[in-house]
């Protein structure tokens, strides 16, 4: 049941060089810089979106991601899903207003797999970029490279995800929407939305806490992937596999790295789902159908290369 | 840019394999014309830690890496991730596979 997140606000990602990574997410990836704060952080966002920011790259000496955020619908949403997840038992880190700029009060838990998650209700919002709410264009002449619309969703690695799916379907509302399960009904991968899409957040079951395998991020059309792995070509850019179509959710999608070694991926496509919907599964002798489903196996690095 | 030769020792296989590697870009960015790398290929960015490797012989410099995968003690003691070495000398450099319990985040 739905209870008041409405959809991924923001990630935040450690990058080694804060110059090489702004080239990629905004000159290769067409993300559009947004602001910069007093710590050095970047902000960016998908010219699809609404509020300032989705992406913030932050320079540290090691890759992974820091957090990740959800809107929810307004602040007494916010009071009450904090209340919820302290009554749960978790505890919580209150987040400032500004401490993020331009974004209200965050408030920061950290899920049975060691990530870090928020939720926030508030940010400013400087409306779609390059076209107006009023009789709007149909896009931005000016974007850049692949011309990603928004941040998606992630993909995380780490050991308890039946204690993330208990918190999320439970507490925050979230659909469970497809899984990978073994015979003994042992999941393997859940994939859960707050929304209509097919995933907002998504987890794959490995012995670590706290691992990062990619943020995805939407593009219109498959030749626009196609057209990704071509600019990632031009660019040299190291590619993990694609352009090519998942099983689960059925998106077509190209992975590829950034300078420090973090995953992204850009798709399209992709199933839709009700809240009347029942859950997809896949076998997990179908996993690597599953991820990629033209190769029908999974490539090493799938398992092994995270940040 | 002088090409130098990188000498990759894999005592799991009991191999020694040598390539010719460029002098102005990273040790693993010069594999990709050797068939089946003789060094584990991960996000060729620093960040995973997937080609960690000990250098034994010869001098680089190196880009930043992950503190996750390559430690200040690594660092002294020539263990560095082999996307984010520049050779400046011919390499020899031995093979270290990092499972995800190793992994020091």
């Amino acid at each position: 049941m739905k209870k008041g997140v409405m959809r991924p606000g923001h990630v935040q990602i450690r990058v080694l060089d804060l110059d090489e990574a702004v080239k990629h997410y905004a000159d290769l990836m067409g993300l559009i810089e947004m602001d910069r704060d007093d710590q050095g952080r970047v902000y960016l966002k998908g010219w699809t979106e609404v509020d300032k920011f989705s992406v913030v790259l932050r320079e540290a000496d090691e890759a992974g991601m820091d957090f990740m955020a959800f809107k929810v619908a307004d602040e007494a949403t916010l009071d009450s899903l904090a209340q919820d997840l302290r009554d749960y038992g978790l505890e919580l880190t209150e987040l400032p207003a500004g401490d993020l700029k331009d974004c209200g009060r965050r408030i920061q838990f950290t899920a049975p797999t060691g990530h870090h998650f928020e939720l926030f209700a508030t940010k400013e919002q400087t409306g779609k970029w390059g076209v107006s709410n009023r009789n709007p264009e149909a896009w931005p002449r000016d974007a850049k490279g692949m011309k990603a619309t928004r941040f998606d969703h992630c993909l995380l690695y780490g050991d308890d995800i039946d204690g993330v799916l208990d918190i999320f379907t439970n507490v925050l509302g979230f659909q469970l929407v497809e899984q990978v399960v073994e015979p003994d009904g042992n999941k393997i991968a859940i994939f859960m939305a707050c929304s209509m899409k097919e995933h907002d957040i998504a987890f794959i079951r490995q012995p670590m806490k706290d691992k990062f395998h990619h943020a995805s991020f939407f593009l219109e059309s498959w030749e626009d992937v196609l057209k990704a792995g071509d600019l990632l070509s031009m660019t040299d850019t190291p590619i993990d596999i694609g352009p090519t179509r998942h099983g689960l959710t059925h998106g077509t999608t190209i992975y590829f790295f950034d300078p420090s070694g973090n995953r992204c991926e850009v798709f399209s496509g992709g199933d839709y789902t009700y809240p009347d919907h029942p859950v997809i599964t896949w076998d997990a002798e179908q996993l690597g159908k599953a991820i990629f489903y033209h190769d029908r196996e999974l490539n090493e690095r799938f398992l092994t290369v995270v940040t | 840019m002088t090409s130098l030769n990188v000498t990759v020792v894999d005592k799991a296989k009991d191999t020694e394999v040598a390539f010719d590697a460029k002098s102005d870009q990273p040790v693993l960015l010069s594999i990709r014309s050797v068939v089946g790398s003789p060094i584990p290929v991960g996000c060729k960015g620093g960040g995973c830690g997937v080609c960690k490797v000990r250098v034994l012989e010869g001098n680089f410099s190196a880009k930043r890496m992950s503190k996750a995968h390559i430690s200040e003690q690594d660092l002294e003691e020539n263990v560095v991730l082999a996307c984010r070495i520049i050779p400046e000398t011919d390499l020899k450099v031995e093979i270290l596979a990092e499972t995800p319990e190793e992994d020091k985040s």
